[in-house]
């Protein structure tokens, strides 16, 4: 009987070539768009599950209670978890990682990052990082040890690191200042899908030793780990927690919370970039679900559509089936067979589209994802999906054929019109979750566009910023001299940041501070060529000068200070001047207001900035204003003057406008998967539309023939066969509308700086579809109503 | 074999009542040949379809092998249809996406007959009616008296005790038509209880009797020598 059933649905399907294509490919579609995000998410969730201790590490978060509210920051002080590991018998082990940059050097090899993980040992022992040198048990007992991972002992080692004794041999690192560290580990590179990435790793003891304040209380700039005893009551811990920093320092007004580790890479949104490595957000996966399954319903709307349409087709042999003798059961049965088949073929051109745009994929998600042939749980998803999709779309269309009375359907007697509605549900349907998704494109991309042509209240055009390394730091206002006197140059200007995600947040207090006016303020160490260099305008005072001796002295100094600073403070940009601050433990006077610009992504608001001008501390870049036309010699010009300065580290430069743009790379991505995915349900929905149309136009021959007969012209006949899809349309774009308005107003709201959802979105989407609606329809409408009325009237 | 009483169908739409068998009784005995004839609409159609339990009656009694089947549901009647009832209709009703070889075989597989058996059967009804070199043949690539042999070949192939001919020959050449008949007839002959509603007086007087039918009545009644 099966065999049956399989014989009759692959001769339909070789019969109705149209139609299969229709269905087979459209499934497939989007059956390959669920797979692939599929793998997508099961990437996602797979991060830091490898650890064998995954259930019992969390990281220490903080909400800081500060002015202008409250503020999640995934920092801790350095004295903290030690403190903790004395009080509270839950915790197992504790484990603080540190970031900073520098240059390792080994004879005449450098790696140069600035992601050096400065870690406790447990590092090693709490999370699963093997070493593939060296032994976990005595890791980090002195200050002065490094672990490289394999990646790093290959660039500073070579290729054959692993021939080498590499462990008790001494590398130098340029940091803050030159430490000669001893190799007592390499360690396994770091998993993909881990959120803690790095190739160096420091003993946390260099800082103790070294670096006075990460002991001190207000040192908040490490994550903290705990290792929790399987014994503890996490919230009964988590509880007991929230106010204990006040018992350390004189804080009563922030908190401690818990973060699982199984949530840090996906759940972690904190303030003022406290919180590096890398991460995900929750949103995406959301998104992306969302999205796949909008397009799989395309395509089993679709499958329905048209079989149900095309049931006048099957009835007669559903009366004869039954006739002779099939109970309705067997034809459920037999047409969930031909589903079944129909979705197995599909299932199998999936995965092969699926693998075939998989590099595509990983370029644009920037992951390395790839179909797991050889694990079972992937063909067990397989089968289970296929089943699953073959009850969802064979079902109705099972339930309508095998319901078929017959001895009408053998007269020839159908209902033309049962399911009408509800076919004409699912194309309205279909073409709504296709105009929400073009909205959410539109939407995407305009909100692109905005942030990369928002004024940012400076210059970030022809911005260039070059690393200042090694012997460069100190000899920073000597070479930038040199660089201003370059033709190719307008103007240049030292920095310790290059202004793209400027972090380096400390606290402020200023002249007639209330008690709790609390805020963190950025800061940038530069000169008084840095507002030109930027263009950044001033609004009230004066800028720094080299001419006044306060300015750039350490003890009682001047500061220049934002808009926003100012006005957090309580003053205006007039009556700020003259006022006196004290940052980082030095008093001075606010001798100029800067107008606000945005030195972070525009998620946030501009926050408050605070300028100095020390030329007596490091500076670790050079800004160049180059001169437009001459940007390729400006950096010829400038690599030169750089290797008469700095011989042995290699020169690092980079373009403002271009990091900029990087910081919206997530949003990029998610652009244009979006639009991959718009542009894949809207062809699935003609698709279907197609089909229907088909059909339509089939079950209209006599109609139309009768039609031109009596004096219908062409226009009016095609006029006649679109009128009816176009409405279903606009049907679907008006309940299109206020959903996708609702989820794009909810995914702006993420940005501090956004564009309007204008009008003009929706009638550009609702005209796509229409436009693209009408193409479809039309095709098979012309078609029809060029046919010769004899010949359709024949057909009777 | 078929016993009606006080038969009655009402069809309604919105407007209109159109009675389309007015308490009809009918008898047909075991092995008997009958056929059913009247004008367009006088509902011989009807009381074939009730016959072959493709359709309900409103009320009245129907005993099929003197069981009443009028309360049948739709699982029972599946099954006393594949059992006993075999159907040839004038527009022939062969699935178009089947042989001639898997349109006979479709009743065998629905009464779970094994393959061996089926393929003995199928072969031997269809060297009766002599198709046998077309087995492989689509519908549409046969002419219309070997599509309705075709079609009286499945509807004979599970040995049923009825046989309901709906206009068989109406589609078909005087000279495929006869052959038809001729089948039918041999089928009679063999046991085969036939009921055939018809236009054509011509192949009427191949049945034992003639039940004249107008508005849903039985009206006349001929039995042929």
């Amino acid at each position: 009987m099966l065999r049956n059933y399989l014989k009759i649905a692959l001769r339909n399907l070789l019969r109705n070539k149209v139609y299969s294509f229709i269905n087979i490919c459209g499934l497939a579609v989007g059956m390959a768009v669920v797979m692939l995000i599929g793998l997508w998410i099961y990437d996602e969730y797979s991060y830091d599950r490898f650890h064998k201790n995954f259930d019992s590490i969390y990281r220490l978060t903080e909400v800081q209670k500060q002015e202008d509210g409250f503020h999640p920051v995934a920092v801790t002080p350095g004295l903290l978890a030690n403190a903790l590991k004395k009080d509270f018998a839950e915790i197992e082990q504790t484990l603080r990682i540190g970031r900073q940059g520098g240059l390792l050097q080994y004879e005449d090899k450098i790696l140069e990052t600035d992601n050096i993980l400065v870690a406790d040992p447990s590092l090693f022992s709490i999370f699963d990082f093997p070493l593939v040198k060296g032994s976990t048990t005595k890791l980090f007992e002195n200050p002065d040890e490094i672990i490289l991972t394999e990646k790093s002992a290959a660039i500073l080692f070579g290729n054959d690191w692993a021939k080498k004794e590499l462990i008790g041999k001494t590398i130098t690192l340029n940091s803050f200042q030159k430490f000669p560290l001893k190799i007592v580990g390499i360690a396994k590179n770091l998993p993909t899908n881990s959120h803690i990435q790095s190739e160096v790793f420091l003993p946390f003891k260099l800082l103790e030793k070294y670096d006075e304040w990460s002991m001190k209380w207000n040192s908040n700039s490490f994550h903290t780990y705990l290792k929790l005893s399987q014994q503890a009551n996490v919230q009964r811990f988590g509880g007991k927690l929230e106010g204990i920093l006040k018992k350390y320092k004189d804080d009563a007004d922030t908190k401690l919370y818990l973060q699982p580790l199984a949530d840090i890479y996906l759940k972690s949104k904190f303030d003022f970039q406290t919180d590096w490595g890398k991460r995900s957000d929750i949103f995406y996966t959301y998104l992306f679900i969302t999205v796949g399954l909008i397009v799989l319903f395309i395509a089993v709307f679709n499958f329905i559509n048209l079989a149900t349409a095309r049931s006048t087709q099957r009835g007669k042999e559903v009366g004869v089936r039954k006739m002779v003798g099939a109970g309705r059961s067997n034809l459920i049965l037999q047409f969930l067979t031909e589903a079944l088949f129909i979705v197995s073929s599909a299932t199998f051109l999936a995965i092969l589209f699926a693998d075939l745009s998989l590099p595509t994929i990983n370029q644009l998600a920037d992951k390395n994802l790839s179909i797991p042939f050889i694990q079972p749980i992937f063909w067990l998803a397989t089968v289970v999906s296929m089943v699953l999709m073959t009850i969802l779309s064979g079902l109705y269309p099972a339930f309508i054929l095998s319901s078929y009375s017959p001895e009408k359907v053998l007269k020839g007697i159908f209902a033309i019109n049962s399911g009408k509605n509800f076919r004409k549900s699912l194309v309205i349907g279909q073409f709504a979750l296709s105009v929400i998704l073009i909205v959410c494109t539109i939407t995407v991309y305009n909100q692109l566009m905005y942030i990369q042509n928002k004024n940012l209240g400076f210059e970030k055009d022809h911005l260039m910023y070059v690393r200042l390394k090694g012997d460069l730091k100190s000899k920073a206002m000597v070479f930038k001299d040199e660089i201003s006197k370059l033709s190719s140059v307008e103007s240049a200007s030292v920095t310790t940041n290059n202004l793209v995600n400027v972090s380096n947040s400390s606290g402020i207090e200023w002249e007639g501070q209330v008690q709790n006016a609390n805020f963190l303020i950025t800061q940038i160490n530069t000169d008084p060529d840095f507002l030109e260099t930027i263009e950044a305008k001033m609004v009230s005072g004066r800028n720094f000068s080299r001419q006044i001796a306060r300015d750039t002295s350490d003890k009682i100094g001047t500061y220049l200070l934002n808009e926003t600073a100012v006005s957090k403070m309580g003053w205006t940009p007039q009556s700020a001047l003259g006022k006196k601050v004290k940052f980082w433990g030095f008093e001075g006077e606010v001798v100029g207001v800067v107008k606000d610009f945005h030195f972070r992504p525009l998620n946030v608001q501009i926050e408050p900035f605070i300028f100095r001008y020390r030329p007596k501390e490091f500076y670790f870049n050079l800004l160049v204003k180059t001169q437009s036309a001459n940007l390729k010699r400006a950096i010829e010009d400038i690599s030169k003057l750089y290797k008469k300065y700095e011989a042995t580290s290699p020169i690092s430069y980079g373009f403002v406008n271009q990091d900029l743009d990087k910081q919206y790379t997530n949003d990029q991505r998610t652009g244009s998967i979006i639009l991959i995915f718009s542009v894949l349900a809207i062809i699935i929905s003609c698709l279907g539309l197609f089909g229907l149309a088909t059909f339509t136009a089939e079950q209209r021959t006599k109609e139309i023939g009768i039609r031109k007969v009596l004096g219908a012209s062409v226009a009016q006949i095609v006029q006649l066969l679109s009128k009816e899809f176009l409405w279903l349309v606009i049907l679907g774009i008006i309940i299109a509308s206020p959903i996708a308005y609702y989820f794009m107003n909810k995914w702006l709201q993420d940005f501090a700086y956004r564009t309007e959802i204008s009008w003009w979105i929706f009638a550009l989407a609702g005209i796509v579809a229409i436009t693209i609606a009408l193409l479809t329809v039309s095709y098979q409408a012309i078609r029809a109503a060029l046919m010769n009325p004899v010949k359709s009237l024949r057909t009777e | 074999m078929l016993k009606i009483t006080d038969l009655e169908k009402i069809y309604r739409t919105e407007d209109i009542e159109t009675v389309a068998l007015n308490k009809i009784s009918v008898d047909v005995k075991d092995g008997e040949f009958v056929a059913i004839m009247g004008p367009s609409g006088c509902g011989k159609s009807t009381l074939l379809n009730i016959v072959g339990l493709l359709d309900d009656a409103d009320t009245g009694s129907f005993k099929f092998n003197s069981e009443e089947v009028i309360s049948y549901n739709e699982r029972k009647r599946a099954d006393l249809r594949k059992r006993n009832i075999g159907f040839v209709f004038q527009s022939f009703n062969l699935i178009d996406e089947l042989t001639v070889y898997e349109n006979v075989e479709l009743p065998l597989l629905y009464l779970g007959i094994d393959a061996d058996e089926r393929k003995k059967r199928v072969e031997a009804v269809l060297e009766k009616v002599q198709i046998m070199h077309r087995r492989n043949h689509f519908p549409q690539q046969l002419s219309g008296g070997q599509q309705q042999r075709c079609a009286v070949a499945r509807a004979v192939v599970n040995n049923p005790k009825l046989i309901l001919a709906d206009e068989p020959t109406g589609n078909l050449d005087s000279k495929n038509g006869n052959e038809v008949m001729e089948l039918l007839t041999d089928l009679n002959s063999q046991g085969t209880t036939v009921v055939m509603v018809t236009h054509s007086e011509h192949d009427a007087r191949y049945a034992h009797r003639i039940i004249r039918m107008l508005d849903g009545q039985v009206v006349m009644e001929n039995v042929l020598s």
